[in-house]
């Protein structure tokens, strides 16, 4: 009998097939159906749907529109921005979210067409990391990507995960399946509240300054411990670039500051990640609005909360510098 | 290509799918193929290194066989272990005794040079050389045939469930197995893959799951209380265990589904009640062979009892520098080497038949034991081994909630498997529970080993 042929037989003892109906009712029952995905608000998937509840669906004409990661998000208040622009409130959206990629703001804008086609221009900010093609995929990824994203926007191991994902649910939802049960667990699920600037409040406090000097190296080896050139973040980043163009709106990108020491760590550290990100920033056109050395702009270590999230004063001094930069490209709504 | 990866699922499927269509030298070069393709998966460079052990011990047993001459079968002898250990030594050691010899300088007041060396160790040497040579070995003992089959004898170093981390298996019980055509059972293709279901589950619910708690204990003792260290201690045995027997019951599993049945690596070593039957339990083929080649050769316990301590002591210090090229390795080697010749004066020869208070003090020693040798061993350095100790006699409390929960769930899902199989005295347990149970336990390992599943991260053992 050949080997297929017993693999069959062997399925067709009673506890192989208790087991795979187990399997299947799991995948069929809780990893295909979109609830489970959107149940915990803090999840790496869930955020999305409290994007759009909380956010996008109360904006009624938005003229700028910022997405990308965690960094952008603390480092432009819409308020400081529509203030240094002199906009109305609720003309500048920041959809920035944790670890937020090229993918998210790309699902977003898609997800939400009809309300961000409206904007003058997106802003999305790029991160060093995105041109590491060992980033694991986010939830979002695997949430979200297409069949067709998945084998296009991959490669290597993470491709045939991701298409592994693809076909059994069950495995592109493990990290959101354990997010449910741990909140089960602690018995309640916490919210993500909206601030007053608009922003979804992910931290309890809003701290003006931060510390002098913090650990930058950790963060930074979390970026590139293992580090392989990647072009599916760009990729992704160029398919928002051409469908927001479709619809009219300029797309800017931007760069966040990050702290000199971070900087400095990665040059020594990580060269040939640090070598990508120039040639890469280098060869944009137009050049990214916003900067990369803190020092460069005036900012000082302590406007800095962590290795690059901006505090509350660099925040400040950051937008209205973005504020300039957007007003000289002739970009100003 | 870790065991956990996609890339190894896909790699699996397909060898498993061809491999039944094939004749028996078919098989061979396909798994052949396939184990220099696993291997090369990691680094190609090294697969030159592999294949160049391969010859020179196919070669130098022929030559063994040829003659009768006792000293040319030793000369021949001496090239295969002059070239098995000498790649070991540079490959594994160089940088060990050039960084001891310049500390050893500093510590006489001299100033010597301290080069960089950067030389990488190539994944699974310490095991592929150990089996090679054991079989050139027991050639020269003429306790097995030389093998006139270069593919088989390449596949047997080669055998890619076991290259990299052992079993570390002998010519007589594994190369037999490829001179003949396999055609795995069904019973074998059903309890194989229970057995990596285990593996699995032992590797990504437990080790993975505790690995965090642990590199937190061990990277920063200085900040946490000593009975969070302790439990730190106990959590990396539990880390270990659900690695390396995870790691083996993957590998038996997988080479059972291709018709190839690997020794039992691991016996549920916590469950002993002494050093020396710890040591029977615990990384079975390691222990054997240095037992074979090792202590039986130094004169074993042949000779009065100072020479028996000495060659146990002997052959747990190299035991423990064959794991990894430190101090601390030495120092783990050597608490187990003292605490077996200490358990041999104790026992004096007989076996005491213990009331059920002298079992659980014997083995709550024993785990003592094993867990203080632990910490040299998950150390790095041995000033971090003695930042551990230093926070652990500091005797202060405290311990983290989330971790005390950690701990208590990975005894109980190491119980969980472990006491059936103890209890039936067979390691496929399982396959006798009722159809019922055994869907719900496959359905219920499955899905935690999935759920608890990240990044897929190295085994421990691929580092040695």
């Amino acid at each position: 009998m050949p080997t297929a042929a017993r693999l069959r037989s062997l399925l067709r003892g009673k506890a192989a097939r208790l087991c795979l109906a187990i399997l299947l009712l799991v995948e069929l029952g809780v990893a295909r159906p979109d609830w489970l995905w959107k149940l915990v608000p803090r999840s790496g998937a869930g955020i999305i749907d409290v994007l759009e509840a909380r956010v996008i669906a109360h904006a009624d004409a938005p003229r700028i529109v910022v997405l990308g990661s965690s960094r952008v998000r603390d480092a432009l208040s819409p308020r400081d921005l529509e203030r240094a622009l002199g906009l109305s409130t609720g003309a500048v959206l920041n959809l920035a979210l944790t670890s937020g990629t090229p993918f998210d703001a790309l699902t977003l804008y898609r997800r939400n067409r009809a309300t961000l086609r409206k904007a003058k221009f997106l802003l999305v900010g790029v991160e060093d990391w995105y041109l590491n093609g060992a980033m694991v995929p986010t939830e979002r990824d695997r949430r979200f990507a297409t069949l067709a994203e998945r084998w296009g926007d991959w490669d290597g191991e993470l491709r045939l995960s991701l298409l592994l994902g693809f076909v059994w649910r069950t495995y592109d939802a493990r990290d959101v399946i354990r997010e449910t049960l741990q909140a089960v667990a602690r018995r309640g699920v916490r919210d993500v509240p909206l601030g007053p600037d608009g922003r979804l409040r992910w931290r309890a406090d809003d701290p003006q300054t931060g510390p002098v000097d913090v650990d930058v190296v950790t963060e930074l080896d979390g970026f590139f411990r293992e580090d392989r050139p990647g072009q599916g973040r760009v990729a992704q980043l160029d398919r928002l670039i051409a469908l927001a163009r479709a619809d009219g709106v300029e797309v800017r990108l931007l760069r966040v500051p990050w702290r000199d020491a971070y900087l400095d760590a990665r040059r020594t550290r990580h060269p040939a990640a640090d070598a990508r990100w120039r040639a890469y920033v280098d060869g944009l056109s137009p050049p990214a609005l916003g900067a990369e050395r803190a020092s460069a702009i005036g900012l000082l270590p302590t406007d800095f909360v962590d290795y690059g999230h901006l505090a509350g004063r660099g925040a400040t001094l950051f937008a209205s510098l973005v504020a300039d930069q957007v007003r000289a490209a002739g970009l100003a709504p | 290509m870790l065991f956990h990866s996609p890339t190894f699922f896909v790699f699996f499927a397909v060898v498993l799918l061809l491999y039944r269509r094939l004749g028996l030298a078919g098989q061979n070069h396909l798994s052949l193929v396939a184990s220099y393709i696993f291997f090369g998966w990691w680094d190609w460079r090294f697969l030159g290194l592999l294949i160049f052990s391969t010859a020179v011990d196919f070669y130098v047993a022929q030559r063994i066989e040829a003659t009768d001459e006792a000293p040319r079968r030793k000369r021949w002898l001496w090239v295969s272990l002059a070239t098995n250990l000498g790649l070991l030594a540079f490959f594994k050691y160089t940088g060990f005794f050039v960084d001891s010899a310049v500390d050893l300088l500093l510590a006489l007041g001299l100033q010597p040079h301290r080069p960089v060396l950067g030389i990488l160790l190539p994944i699974g040497i310490s095991f592929y050389t150990f089996q090679t040579m054991a079989y050139t070995i027991d050639v020269y003992r003429r306790h097995t045939r030389a093998t006139r089959d270069p593919v088989a004898f390449a596949v047997y170093v080669a055998w890619f469930p076991q290259l990299v981390a052992g079993p570390i298996e002998r010519a007589d019980r594994l190369l037999p197995q490829f001179s003949t055509r396999r055609l795995p059972t069904r019973h074998q293709l059903g309890s194989g893959a229970l057995l990596m279901l285990i593996g699995y589950f032992r590797k990504v619910a437990i080790a993975d799951t505790v690995a965090p708690h642990v590199d937190r204990i061990f990277n920063a003792p200085g900040g946490a209380s000593s009975v969070a260290i302790a439990l730190g201690v106990v959590l990396f045995a539990l880390q270990i265990y659900g690695d390396f027997a995870g790691y083996s019951d993957i590998a038996r599993g997988a080479s059972r589904m291709l018709g190839v049945e690997l020794m039992q690596n691991f016996e549920h070593p916590y469950f002993s009640t002494s050093i020396t039957e710890f040591w029977r339990r615990w990384h079975v083929s390691l222990s054997s062979w240095l037992r074979d080649y090792l202590y039986i050769p130094l004169g074993g316990n042949r000779g009065g009892a100072f020479k028996t301590y000495r060659n146990l002591m002997l052959t747990m210090l190299l035991g423990g520098l064959w794991h990894g090229a430190g101090w601390n390795f030495v120092i783990w080697g050597g608490l187990h080497g003292g605490a077996l010749a200490v358990h041999k004066r104790w026992r004096g020869g007989h076996v005491p038949r213990p009331g059920r208070l002298r079992l659980v003090l014997s083995w709550a020693g024993t785990m003592a034991l094993v867990c203080f040798a632990w910490i040299f061993f998950r150390a790095h350095t041995l000033d971090e081994a003695l930042a551990v100790l230093r926070g652990l006699f500091a005797f202060t409390g405290g311990v983290p909630g989330s971790m005390a929960l950690v701990a208590v769930a990975a005894v109980a899902a190491l119980l969980l498997i472990d006491v059936p199989q103890v209890r039936r005295g067979e390691h496929e347990a399982m396959l006798r529970w009722p159809w019922w149970l055994r869907g719900a336990a496959y359905a219920g390992l499955a899905l935690a080993t999935l759920l608890l599943s990240g990044s897929p991260s190295p085994f421990i053992y691929f580092q040695f």
